[in-house]
């Protein structure tokens, strides 16, 4: 067994050749092409890592606005409570003012119509008294009440002052009769009227059924009367005024 | 049939014999450089098939330079892939007919033990110098550099012997089978043969990164300690 050198050296030169063309054709190529990836992938890595950073601090950005936010929305949420509040206060106030004026109102109205209601009542009671007295007067001795009546205008006169008295004799007098109970009445009682003041006397006599019993003596300045008329006007007035 | 251990001579260039393992390597030099060319156009970030498993092959091979020489295996790639691809399709080159694998003639295993046993040296000087180198033959005590001579000779040797013993042999009972029984019996022994030739490839491809990592680490050692 020999060795061919020759072959030997050719097959040593053909091995390290391949060798040295596979570096170039296979080697290289491929491991460039994964260092490219690998570079490309750092890359991408390292901005996805500035890229999460930068959502971290957006994030964080936003959790403090977000904080903020919430402080302000803390804050309105106070104040608006407050003026809220105060509102609710002054609604209720003006309210409590309103139904105060309101029940006011509402107790002067209601005072008003019971001070009407009751005068309305006491006229209606005057009227009822009315006509209960002049039925009780109709039914009592007509003669009897208007001789009452003209003693007590004769008392009247008589308790006059002198001044009055003159006056009753000088000037043009009227005397009023509520009826003729008998003929010449006017005249008798013209008389005892003269007696009275100390002077002949001779009034103008009229018959006026509005005093429905009694007399009535008329001058320009003095008026004097004696009257169931009278007596039922004087009550109604002072009905009247113990109502007010 | 042909002895193994005989080659042919196809033609003459001056003085120069070109035997047919030469020729046969040169052809296979041409498809792979060819084919290599090929495969490794148009390489992108986003790889696809073709790209994946060629990274793919790349990534094993770094990975098995890292786990067996403990080291960066960006230095070392280029030597061990190119004689791991160059020994794994010599042998597969078998199963073409009438093609002699290149790895079952001795010059060219012969040849391949020789890069290896020059690889050793340049890495071993380039990890420690020449002198962390020659020294690393006297590691652990003087009395030890016969026997480092020898060893370094040997495994050199073994790795020649080993690879032309497996391959030759398949080639020679491929061509035993097939002149006794027929066409179609030896397929079995050539898928067999498939096997031995991927196991022979990663055997030498591993032997001499073992050899590489001992005589680099021992550089250094040597190197560190001479320092000191």
């Amino acid at each position: 067994m020999t060795l061919d050198w020759w072959t030997l050296g050719l097959q040593t030169l053909n091995a390290a050749v391949l060798i040295w063309l596979l570096s170039r054709v296979l080697w290289r190529p491929i491991v460039t092409a994964i260092q490219a990836r690998q570079a490309e992938a750092d890359k991408q890595l390292s901005d996805a890592s500035e890229t999460a950073r930068k959502a971290d601090d957006a994030k964080a950005q936003a959790e403090a606005a977000l904080d903020q936010v919430g402080t302000r929305k803390s804050e309105m949420l106070a104040q608006a409570q407050t003026e809220a509040e105060a509102a609710r206060k002054a609604l209720l106030d003006h309210a409590r003012a309103e139904a105060a004026d309101m029940a006011r109102t509402a107790e002067a109205e209601r005072a008003a119509r019971a001070e009407e209601a009751e005068k309305r009542y006491a006229a209606r009671a005057a009227d009822l008294a009315q006509r209960m007295a002049e039925r009780i007067g109709a039914r009592l001795s007509r003669p009897a009440l208007l001789e009452a009546y003209a003693t007590d205008l004769l008392a009247q006169v008589a308790a006059l002052d002198t001044e009055d008295r003159a006056a009753l004799g000088s000037e043009k007098l009227m005397l009023r009769i509520s009826e003729a109970t008998e003929a010449g009445y006017g005249e008798a009682f013209a008389d005892r009227l003269g007696k009275t003041l100390g002077e002949e006397i001779s009034p103008a006599i009229k018959t006026d059924a509005e005093l429905i019993c009694g007399l009535a003596l008329e001058t320009k300045h003095l008026h004097l009367e004696s009257s169931w008329a009278a007596d039922l006007a004087r009550m109604r007035k002072e009905v009247a005024n113990d109502t007010q | 049939m042909n002895s193994p251990l005989e080659t042919t001579v196809l033609f003459w260039i001056g003085p120069v014999p070109i035997t047919q393992p030469v020729v046969t390597t040169w052809v296979m030099m041409v498809v792979i450089v060819a084919g290599c060319y090929a495969l490794t156009r148009n390489l992108s970030l986003k790889p696809g098939r073709r790209q994946a498993a060629l990274e793919l092959l790349v990534t094993v091979l770094d990975t098995q330079i890292r786990e067996t020489m403990s080291v960066e295996p960006g230095r070392y790639r280029t030597f061990l892939g190119g004689l791991f691809l160059f020994i794994l399709i010599a042998n597969w080159s078998s199963l073409i007919p009438g093609v002699e694998p290149p790895t079952a003639n001795l010059e060219t295993d012969a040849a391949l033990a020789l890069l290896v046993f020059v690889a050793v040296i340049v890495y071993g000087i380039r990890a420690g110098g020449v002198r962390g180198y020659l020294r690393s033959f006297a590691m652990p005590t003087p009395l030890m550099i016969p026997l480092n001579l020898v060893e370094t000779l040997t495994r050199s040797f073994s790795l020649l012997i080993r690879l032309f013993g497996n391959i030759m042999s398949g080639v020679f009972v491929i061509g035993i089978v097939l002149s006794l029984a027929g066409l179609f019996v030896p397929i079995p022994f050539m898928a067999l043969d498939l096997l031995t030739g991927l196991v022979q490839a990663y055997i030498f491809t591993v032997l001499a990164m073992v050899f590489i990592a001992a005589a680099v680490a021992e550089s250094q050692t040597s190197h560190g300690s001479g320092k000191d």
